[in-house]
């Protein structure tokens, strides 16, 4: 479980249930006022690396930009898609992470006002009509990994569950799902779940648990009806990527139903040039960013040739397991979870 | 690297024989001491001067890498002890509202507090809070030159209403730091065990001063060697792959040709 350095609280909100249920749990801990969030979280001179080894937990409120258009090739490839971030930042270390090269602190901001989150999701479904809309929650985060603070779950399972015409995708590396078994599976929330092969897993995604603990939770959730997706991004270029892949795909396709899957997608390595320029700064000693990277379209990308073998190598050995109909590649220039 | 500023010569006396420091030699505008990686330096009473002592410690740093700074001094507190020692987490400038946050992520243990910056004596003690005279200078001056993290400032309780600031002496302030030399101990060891590895990571290839006296480097391509030795010896480790011996090479272009071909060819393996 995370443990945090110290709680930071905008004035604005600590009167809030939630926040309150916060201050409890955490007695122990330094409980810093603030005016505004960005105060702590935005300031230059801060290090997203020496951060990240012990992070504070910002309460916030935010007050605009509540939801936001998915950036193009982002989720199902669906139009109408937004994404709604209730949490910044995640307590997992993925070195490919792009999150280490947005921000400038790895506290993670919590915001509390899930009501006006609420509000303007409605708006926003009422606005697509009749058409069905598609919501991504795992963009600037792991939607459940502080679960226990932030009990996202409890407040918008149920809110979901009363839209039926709305898709709510919760993108996890978490193996922590009883937030989520205690509700009854609901059809149009979709749990995506992030694999690597086990070698990449433990090189690059620090933190994160085992794959044997994600895959047994991911069995539960299934066999409890929930529907589940698989993304395989970013895909990570290395010596033997194709047995590893090809074994990843194996195990995972040995203990869960294939045709009871939602989606299953890909996504290179792509990232913000100034993203990649600031994490190699803050991970000069990285073996994953010592190496050659291309630069397209602004966008710090394997070289074009490894993408499409890669590409090409990991569909087929997906084939074999699911029906290219519930796959996609996915098109961003960051991968998250 | 560690840069400890203080006001007073009464709040350095304990460091100054705790860590064996002796006087920097030469002519400075302020009262500098020096033990191993250890600077102190005494700025006097004020946020110019706080701000000045650490600009004339940052030049005289300039090319030394990281470092780590600690402001140590004594504060009044409306409701704390007097004798109690804390770190700031957060630091208020009450002349223009300006408010710092120095990040708390090291393991330090120790207590923290608000810690307000005024310009003249506080007596009121309106606020729960600690009051002192450099802080906010002091940081804002520190993290133009280093990340926040390793920017800290250490306080020790010498008056509340109870017992006001019109008691404290010279002797006093020297015993409250003394009393408190075990918590300082240990921060400046967390602080010094923190900036090592950060130090050790940004340091420059062994290689690299050697190279750029072989052959001629613009300031642009000794930023790409920097880089690319970085890059190599992460990949390759120490010494330079065979391809890359310098005695294969007539200029500073074909070397750093060769460097980065042998980058775009290796394969990650884990
Ligand atoms: S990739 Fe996902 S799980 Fe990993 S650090 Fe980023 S947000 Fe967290």
């Amino acid at each position: 479980m995370p443990a945090f350095s110290a709680l930071y609280i905008e004035n604005q909100c600590r009167h809030l249930p939630r926040v309150q249920d916060i201050l409890k749990k955490c007695e122990a801990l330094p409980h810093i006022s603030c005016e505004r969030y960005g105060e702590v979280f935005n300031p230059k001179a801060q290090n997203f690396r020496l951060q990240k080894k012990r992070p504070a937990l910002v309460l916030a409120k935010k007050h605009q930009h509540f939801v936001l258009p998915a950036p193009a090739g982002y989720g199902f490839g669906n139009k109408n898609s937004y994404y709604f971030s209730h949490l910044l930042n995640c307590p997992y270390d993925c070195r490919y992470c792009f999150l280490q090269g947005m921000y400038r602190s790895a506290h993670y901001v919590l915001f509390v006002n899930y009501e006006d989150f609420g509000k303007k999701i409605s708006e926003t479904i009422e606005k697509c009509g009749h058409e069905p809309s598609y919501f991504y929650a795992g963009y600037d985060s792991d939607s459940l990994a502080l679960e226990q603070y932030s009990q996202f779950a409890d407040y918008f399972l149920p809110f979901f569950k009363n839209v039926p015409q709305a898709t709510l995708e919760l993108r996890t590396k978490s193996a922590q799902i009883r937030s989520l078994l205690k509700h009854k599976a609901t059809k149009n929330v979709i749990i995506a779940l992030s694999f690597s092969p086990d070698q990449v897993s433990k090189q690059l995604e620090h933190r994160v648990p085992t794959f044997s603990k994600r895959i047994a939770a991911a069995k539960k959730l299934q066999e409890a009806g929930w529907s589940l997706a698989l993304r395989f991004e970013p895909l990570i270029y290395h010596k033997d990527y194709k047995t590893d892949y090809q074994d990843l795909f194996q195990r995972i396709f040995s203990i869960l139903d294939a045709s009871k899957l939602h989606s299953v997608s890909t996504g290179l390595f792509r990232m913000p040039q100034t993203f990649f320029r600031n994490i190699v700064k803050l991970y000069p000693d990285e073996a994953l960013f010592a190496g050659h990277y291309d630069t397209q379209q602004g966008l710090s990308t394997y070289a074009k040739e490894i993408e499409t073998e890669m590409l090409k190598h990991c569909e087929t050995a997906l084939f074999d397991y699911i029906p290219k109909e519930i796959y996609y590649r996915c098109g961003t220039g960051c991968e998250t979870t | 690297m560690i840069h400890i500023v203080v006001a007073l010569i009464h709040e350095a006396l304990t460091l100054i024989t705790h860590y064996k420091m002796k006087t920097l030699r030469g002519k400075h505008p302020f009262i500098i001491y020096k033990s191993g990686e250890i600077t102190l330096i005494v700025s006097g009473i004020g946020k110019s001067s706080a701000a000045a002592a650490v600009g004339y410690l940052q030049a005289l740093n300039r090319e030394n890498g990281p470092s780590a700074w600690l402001n140590i001094g004594i504060a009044g507190h409306q409701q704390l002890p007097i004798g109690q020692g804390f770190i700031a987490h957060r630091i208020q400038d009450r002349a223009n509202g300006r408010t710092y946050y120095p990040p708390q992520v090291l393991p330090f243990s120790l207590p923290s507090n608000n810690l307000i910056t005024v310009d003249c004596v506080e007596k009121d003690y309106r606020e729960n809070s600690a009051y002192d005279m450099e802080a906010a200078a002091y940081y804002s001056a520190a993290i133009r030159s280093s990340t926040a993290e390793f920017v800290q400032s250490y306080k020790v309780v010498s008056d509340n209403p109870q017992a006001p600031v019109t008691k404290i002496t010279k002797t006093f302030v020297n015993t409250l730091i003394e009393n408190r030399i075990h918590e300082i101990k240990n921060l400046i060891a967390t602080l010094r065990s923190a900036i090592k590895p950060y130090r050790e990571i940004h340091a420059p290839h062994p290689q690299f001063d050697t190279l750029i006296q072989r052959w001629h480097f613009t300031e642009t391509q000794k930023v790409q060697l920097k880089q690319l030795l970085q890059r190599t010896q992460v990949l390759f480790g120490n010494p330079l792959p065979c391809q890359a011996q310098t005695t294969n090479h007539t200029s500073a272009k074909t070397f750093l040709k060769t460097l980065s071909d042998t980058l775009v060819t290796h394969r990650l393996s884990f």
